[in-house]
């Protein structure tokens, strides 16, 4: 029974991440053809070629379009820590029986479904939306501003989605941080300012970067925020895929894009290990 | 005392809400004393501890170190460290790192402060363990590092919240004689809480008993456990026999205590304070009661109503009258018949007027 039970996430792995992973591997090195489906056997080593790949690292399209989104996954993650942190931190300091709510109020816009969130960001910053409008109506502006359609929605977009996975961990982070400690720097010389740098900042380490990977890796990846609500100057890795996909029916580079992705983003994760390897913080 | 006290507390009260942790606390320590803060939980030792480190500000009243008015500064400027009851180690530091927090902190040169931690370390004897991190460290190295971290920074005063609560038995006791080793050896103030009584008397040269967030008393243990101020204290501060009666008069230069039962009258040496029909209670100590005595001031026949062996000494409940039961510890000795009295036996309970003490209070 308890076998059982310890095989099953394993079984769930196999099922619903490695057997999709080794798909997309097995498209990614096969030529595209015109045909459904729309690529060579992968089962035929004969066809199997690097053709996909070296489309990737040759054309510029996707190499702007992956430093696009490492890049705008980069900012909107600094901005959302930089937002998230002063929250997490009130959070943890609230009274013990406030906390709970405020826990709440993080996740309450988990319970709107993300697509209906990202729509109500367009009806705010179109050129007719509500923002626009309200400054037009009280004469501030004469024009309507350029909120949609640029990389300020998209970031606008990604920090607004993902804030609650960075002041999650970092408020669990914060929270479990015993004020005593506090008491000790103080009592040892350190004043708030100094006592927040050597003794807050590092203990909570190990929340900033579970939130940082937490929004950079979604972000990353993204491809409805940069599609509802931004515009064609920079184009995110996450809508090039799609384009590649269901447009122009190119499975193997589609493939090839997601592994590429995929190999971006686990780097990050193995750094993540690395560090909590080195600092076991907690005994 | 000397001249000048190097902290004193001057009317100081302080309350949470409707909790009044401290009221109107006046107290002087002076340099080099190991002092006690004594009394049970919640009677306000702790805030007065946060009060002298800087962590809680009074709501009235002055706190003065070392000649200068610091109610208002904070901790941080404060010439006094903490030993915090859980040891607050910085977990992602080393032992050195940990002892060096305040060093660095006040900017001193890197050279010194690998001089100074080197000595800390010996000085708590932990030498061998500078790079290990707190969670690598038993309880009892822990709070040596704490130790160590606190007068790292050559404090004025160390405090100390609940130093040997942590620690099991046998620690503890190596503990208590390395605090007071080290007290003698640095002359510097060590200022403790505490709700063990033992402990409070083996190690401090004076304590205070609190109650309610009031001093009860204050004085050198063995004045405080002998003379008591107090109902209050004598019961805390030890055990006691406490028996309620009044003044009756004077006979044969003794002071004779009347109490509710007629046959029960004590006897205690006289004191000119007390007047004839004051409502008074009579303290006497467990091991001040002799169960063979025989021409004391104070002899009565008893009933043996309980008796439990505890090894080094035996203690004994002894009824000597409807409703007045009366604690008996007595020490065993290689040979002696133990216990010397079995449940039931009618004895002889005795014990000389100068046993009593007389609380008015």
């Amino acid at each position: 029974m308890r076998r059982w039970f310890i095989g099953l996430p394993l079984v769930w792995l196999l099922l619903f991440f490695a057997a999709p992973f080794l798909i997309v591997a097995a498209i990614s090195i096969v030529p595209a053809i015109n045909a459904s489906p729309p690529f060579e056997s992968p089962l035929d080593p004969a066809k199997w070629t690097l053709d996909s790949y070296r489309l990737l690292i040759s054309d510029d399209l996707y190499i702007a379009a992956f430093g696009n989104a490492l890049r705008i996954a980069f900012t909107s993650t600094l901005i959302a820590l930089l937002i998230g942190y002063p929250m997490a931190y009130a959070m943890a300091r609230a009274e013990p029986r406030r906390r709970g709510v405020l826990v709440m109020l993080v996740v309450i816009p988990f319970w709107t479904s993300f697509l209906i969130r990202v729509y109500a960001w367009m009806q705010l910053l179109q050129p007719s939306g509500l923002i626009n409008s309200a400054l037009m109506g009280v004469g501030v502006i004469a024009e309507p501003l350029p909120l949609m359609a640029n990389e300020f929605a998209v970031h606008l977009g990604l920090v607004y989605s993902y804030l609650p996975f960075m002041v999650l961990p970092l408020y669990a982070a914060l929270e479990r941080l015993d004020p005593a400690l506090l008491e000790a720097a103080h009592d040892l010389g350190a004043r708030p300012y100094s006592a927040f740098w050597r003794v807050t900042l590092p203990l909570s380490l190990p929340g900033i970067v579970a939130g940082c990977l937490l929004v950079f890796i979604p972000a990353a990846g993204e491809f409805i925020i940069p599609d509802l609500l931004g515009g064609p100057d920079s184009p995110m890795i996450g809508k090039i895929l799609w384009t590649e996909f269901f447009n122009n029916r190119d499975w193997p580079t589609a493939s090839a894009l997601a592994i590429g992705l995929l190999v971006l983003l686990v780097t990050p994760i193995l750094a993540f290990q690395a560090v909590e390897r080195k600092a076991p913080v907690r005994a | 005392m000397t001249v000048q006290p190097l902290l004193r507390l001057v009317g100081v009260s302080k309350a949470f809400g409707s909790v009044t942790a401290a009221r109107d606390v006046s107290l002087d320590i002076a340099a080099g004393e190991f002092f006690a803060l004594l009394g049970p939980s919640g009677c306000g030792k702790t805030t007065l501890l946060r009060l002298i480190a800087g962590f809680e500000t009074p709501d009235s009243g002055r706190v003065w170190l070392d000649g200068a008015d610091v109610t208002d500064v904070p901790p941080w400027q404060r010439p006094v460290n903490t030993v915090f009851q859980s040891y607050a180690l910085f977990p992602h530091l080393s032992v050195a790192a940990n002892i060096a927090f305040g060093l660095r902190q006040d900017g001193m040169p890197k050279s010194e402060i690998q001089a100074r931690v080197a000595e800390m370390l010996a000085l708590v004897r932990l030498e061998g363990e500078a790079g290990r991190k707190p969670h690598q460290l038993s309880g009892g190295q822990r709070q040596r590092v704490a130790l160590a971290r606190a007068l790292a920074k050559r404090p004025r005063a160390l405090l100390l919240d609940e130093p040997l609560a942590a620690l099991d038995r046998k620690l503890r006791d190596e503990m208590r004689s390395e605090l007071t080793a080290l007290q003698a050896q640095l002359g510097i103030a060590f200022i403790f809480v505490t709700h063990d009584q033992d402990e409070a008397m083996s190690l401090a040269s004076r304590l205070a008993v609190m109650r309610d967030g009031r001093i009860e008393q204050i004085g050198a243990p063995r004045q405080v456990y002998e003379k008591p101020a107090s109902r209050y204290v004598a019961d805390f501060l030890g055990r006691a026999n406490l028996i309620e009666g009044r003044v009756a008069g004077r006979e044969s230069g003794l002071l004779v205590i009347e109490t509710e039962v007629p046959s029960l009258r004590l006897r205690v040496r006289d004191d000119p304070g007390l007047i004839v029909g004051m409502a008074v209670a009579l303290a006497v100590r467990p091991e001040n009661l002799a169960l063979d005595g025989r021409g004391q001031a104070n002899t009565f026949s008893g009933i043996v109503r309980d008796a439990a062996y505890a090894g080094d000494l035996s203690r004994y409940a002894v009824e000597i009258a409807d409703g007045v039961t009366l604690r008996v510890s007595a020490p065993n000795r290689a040979g002696d018949p133990a216990p010397r009295a079995e449940r039931g036996a009618a004895i002889t309970l005795s014990w000389p007027a100068e046993a009593g003490i007389v609380l008015t209070r």
